[in-house]
């Protein structure tokens, strides 16, 4: 892989917390080594305690390795030079309670050396694409934590970063904040950035990385594309549309002839799907309608009640 | 020359420090100007401010009622004085609360996180506090300096234009600069008696030393075999603020004081003086230190009164090389007295003014202590004395003031012409017919200033701001700089410390100057050759002394009260020593916090 290709870099990172005296107290993190290329989605899994915080808070230089090293886009992750081409989303909105939805993105576009005028757009550009327009100056200790996140969301990308690194990014979202969190992501992706991520939702995960590396208890255990590591490669799964029972009786002893057939079944959606479509089919009032339908066009999907209202509004 | 290089070294320290920062010149100014907003908006700023607007309605109200006891100028003063110590207080406390919460707030909020992950420095950060807290204290001292001004300026709005100008007109206070005797006499004098008992330490240059003890009790005294007993006499030397002495007077060639034996007793006017009294004793000093070798006293400079009581007085009646006028006289009832000052050519007023400027419009001023004496009381309390002060322009007399308060320093301000060409200044003192007591008055510590031309008070008290932040960012930096590793609590009670610990450096200036040989002015003390412990002791105390801030040093308030112009000269000093423990305390803070987790 060319250096110009890789975003984000470790080799051998090993973090051990010290006590005050300096004896080891807890190895956070083994001989890390992972190559995350530009323009990819990195999942980082694993349960509390893994080492996922640690890797990123050693990424962004907030605290230094014990051995080893950790490189974003070419440099040592404690250049301060490094830090214009990366965002960061903590695990939870850290942010100065007193400020508003728009000081805070100017708080934060004036570290980059922004202009006034170009944070001023770029604040409010955020705000609109965050939904946090209706909001933006109420202080964000008036934030409800799905708001928080929003414009936690927004300072990252304040600076239009290259390398995002978000941390639990859906963690305490309802799943339409969720959901909105994951197509940023994916949307985000398609503008080439890269984004390293960490969670133990693993569904999440799933649905937008690319490639995951799995930690447990500081360790690295698996690494590799999510295609590649989800595949159970002496299963084959068949799907039919259109097969009355008749057929399927057919279909399912013409397949035992050639194979142990474990399962027969209606598939289910998931349950995040069930929950949107029915939040769907009963909007809430107000400016909620907007904010419903901008979320649908995001998500490519036409959201029930606005086909009809479109329809009418074409036909008068 | 150590205190010099450390003050170069700090400067290339803090100039590194700069150039650091201006490359985190974006992160800086915004987090500085977040600083400033978090800092207003927070309610520990509010809640002081509550606080602050009783405590200074009352100050106003106990102003009222003390103008109608002690007069109208007592008021403005102590106003002015209580002002001033309030703003300092109440920013130095709302800096401390403020800074000492904000990186250890941000650090367990961990807003941190989102700070160092933008492209600002760890040195950048611990900058943009230091700028915002800075900026934000000295707004709110300027805010309190302009309330300050209009409040003095309605105080002071029905008071005499004598009083305006005395206190509100800011004159230029010069400080002599040469070494000359002069600034001997414008500290202390002190006798050790028996090399046993030091009296009177601080005593004013003008006192009359007094010791009177009944006959059968002069074994205290420590008399020697041959019924002596021993004394040394020495100028105290004027001294900066850490108790070291500005300046001595090597190559002066028969330096030498005399002493008069006096009345202690104080005999009443018209009475015969015991005989001995009026003798004068010529006493060679050491140039350098102005101590006097021991001399001792014995039974003829004992004075015995009728009633049977002993004493000794002895009083400084000269200090060569010669001075003005040492003459300290009585006035009595219905008695004018003369005084002269001869020689007041250019070059004698050079040796105690920093600049010379002559002509009309230019002032002196002359001034002398005044003193109510009785019988039963040497010091009687604040008595007013009712005085006609005159002086001579052109032959005619002219009539200057008129009461004085008893104890105080009183100034009488003279037109430079009354300087006639041959050089002298003829002033009268003169004690009304049928004044109840008769007074002293001693020109010994008089001096002949030309005054600059009266400043503005507004820009005067700009400048006491000035050098009050200068208190205030010791403060905010020591609080920052201890908040990288400190907890709020702890990183608070520093801070307060540092502000209060002034009077700490002080004592450990008078413990210094305790130890050892020598005594606080240069004397011996007796207590014998010093040892190892003694070295060790000091050492350790000069050290201390050293790195304990004493933000006293930075203090306009007694300035501003006594109505003199806060120089430039202080301003720079007050620099020169803020720079000291900038440089360290952000030193400290950078390192730390450079290699510090945040976890």
């Amino acid at each position: 892989m060319s250096e110009n290709n890789v975003a984000i870099e470790t080799e051998n990172l090993t973090k051990t917390y010290t006590d005050f005296r300096g004896r080891p107290k807890a190895r956070a993190l083994q001989e890390l080594s992972l190559t995350i290329k530009k323009g990819e989605v990195f999942g980082l899994l694993g349960p509390n305690g893994s080492g996922k915080t640690t890797t990123i808070k050693l990424l962004l230089g907030l605290i230094f390795p014990t051995s080893g090293t950790a490189k974003v886009l070419g440099k040592p992750a404690t250049d301060v030079s490094v830090k214009h081409s990366i965002g960061f989303l903590p695990e939870e909105s850290y942010l100065y309670k007193f400020l508003d939805a728009e000081e805070t993105l100017e708080f934060y576009g004036q570290i980059f050396g922004m202009k006034k005028a170009v944070r001023k757009a770029k604040a409010d550009e955020l705000i609109k694409r965050l939904g946090l327009d209706y909001a933006r100056k109420r202080q964000v200790k008036e934030y409800s934590k799905g708001m928080a996140r929003r414009i936690g969301f927004a300072q990252a990308l304040i600076n239009d970063p290259e390398v995002l690194f978000l941390d639990e990014p859906t963690s305490g979202l309802d799943p339409i904040g969720t959901r909105e969190m994951k197509d940023l992501i994916l949307q985000l992706k398609d503008e080439g950035k890269t984004i390293l991520l960490s969670s133990h939702l693993l569904a999440d995960v799933q649905d937008v990385c690319d490639r995951i590396a799995i930690l447990h208890l500081g360790t690295l255990r698996k690494l590799g594309p999510v295609k590649d590591l989800l595949k159970i490669k002496d299963i084959l799964q068949v799907t039919l549309a259109g097969l009355d029972d008749e057929g399927k009786d057919r279909v399912a002893s013409l397949l035992a002839e050639h194979a142990e057939v474990l399962d027969i079944s209606h598939p289910s959606e998931s349950l995040e799907d069930l929950f949107l479509k029915t939040i769907q089919e009963n909007p809430r009032e107000g400016d909620q309608e907007s904010y419903r339908q901008e979320w649908g066009r995001k998500v490519g999907q036409v959201v029930p009640g606005s086909e009809a209202k479109k329809e009418s509004a074409e036909e008068s | 020359m150590v205190y010099w290089l450390l003050q170069s070294l700090c400067f290339c320290i803090l100039a590194a420090m700069v150039i650091f920062a201006v490359k985190d010149r974006d992160g800086i100014r915004a987090i500085s100007y977040q600083t400033w907003k978090e800092a207003v908006r927070s309610k520990g700023f509010w809640i002081v401010l509550v606080f602050a607007i009783p405590l200074l309605f009352g100050l106003t109200f106990a102003e009222v009622a003390g103008s109608q006891k002690y007069g109208e100028e007592w008021k403005i003063r102590n106003t002015l004085e209580w002002s001033l110590r309030l703003m300092s207080l109440f920013t130095a406390i709302t800096a401390i609360f403020l800074t000492s919460l904000s990186l250890p707030n941000d650090m367990s909020e961990r807003r941190i996180y989102t700070l160092i992950s933008k492209p600002v420095s760890r040195w950048g950060v611990i900058c943009g506090k230091v700028v915002g807290f800075s900026i934000f204290t000295f707004t709110m001292l300027l805010l309190m300096a302009l309330f300050m001004v209009i409040f003095i300026r309605w105080t002071a709005r029905d008071a005499s234009d004598e009083v305006k100008e005395r206190l509100l007109g800011s004159r230029e206070l010069i400080q002599p600069t040469k070494s000359s005797l002069h600034t001997y006499r414008k500290a202390t004098v002190s006798i050790d008696l028996g090399l046993f008992l030091r009296l009177r330490p601080h005593s004013p240059p003008e006192s009359m030393f007094r010791f009177v003890t009944q006959t059968d009790q002069l074994a205290v005294l420590k008399r020697d075999s041959r019924g002596r007993i021993p004394v040394v006499i020495s100028l105290g030397r004027q001294t900066d603020k850490e108790g070291k002495p500005l300046n001595t007077d090597q190559g002066v060639k028969d330096s030498h004081i005399v002493v008069q034996i006096v009345d202690p007793a104080l005999t009443e006017p018209g009475k015969p003086l015991p005989a001995n009294v009026g003798t004068e004793m010529k006493i060679p000093l050491d140039p350098e230190r102005a101590v006097s070798p021991i001399i001792y006293l014995d039974r003829k400079h004992f004075v015995t009164t009728p009633n049977g009581l002993t004493s000794l007085g002895i009083r400084v009646v000269k200090v060569h090389p010669p001075t003005r006028s040492n003459k300290l006289d009585f006035l009595r009832s219905a008695e004018t007295r003369r005084w002269i000052f001869a020689g007041l050519n250019k070059k004698d007023i050079e040796i105690d003014s920093q600049e010379f400027k002559d002509g009309p419009g230019k002032e002196i001023t002359v001034q002398c202590n005044l003193r109510l004496m009785n019988r039963s009381n040497y010091y009687t309390g604040s008595k007013r004395i009712d005085l006609g002060f005159w002086y001579y322009r052109d032959g005619e007399r002219h009539f200057s003031s008129v009461h004085a308060r008893d104890g105080r320093k009183q100034t009488f301000v003279i037109p430079s012409d009354a300087v006639d060409p041959s050089g002298n200044l003829v002033i009268d003192l003169e004690c009304p017919e049928g004044s109840p007591h008769y007074y002293g008055y001693d020109g010994q510590e008089y001096t002949v200033n030309l005054l600059s031309r009266p400043r503005s008070f507004e820009f005067n008290v700009l400048k006491a701001v000035a050098m009050l932040s200068g208190q205030i960012i010791i403060i905010v930096v020591v609080a920052v700089s201890a908040s990288t590793f400190l907890s709020w609590p702890i990183t608070a009670l520093t801070a307060l410390f540092v502000y209060f610990c002034g009077s700490m450096a002080s004592m450990f200036g008078e413990i210094i100057g305790a130890i050892g040989s020598q005594g606080p002015h240069g004397a011996p003390t007796g207590s014998g050759e010093p040892t190892i412990l003694h070295h060790i002791m000091k050492f350790i105390l000069e050290m201390l002394q050293v790195v304990t801030p004493n933000l006293d040093r930075l203090s306009p308030m007694e300035m501003l009260s006594q109505g003199y112009s806060v120089t430039f000269g202080s301003l720079f000093s007050s620099f020169l020593y803020m720079n000291l423990f900038v440089t360290l305390s952000l030193s400290v803070g950078w390192v730390v916090f450079k290699y510090r987790s945040i976890n």
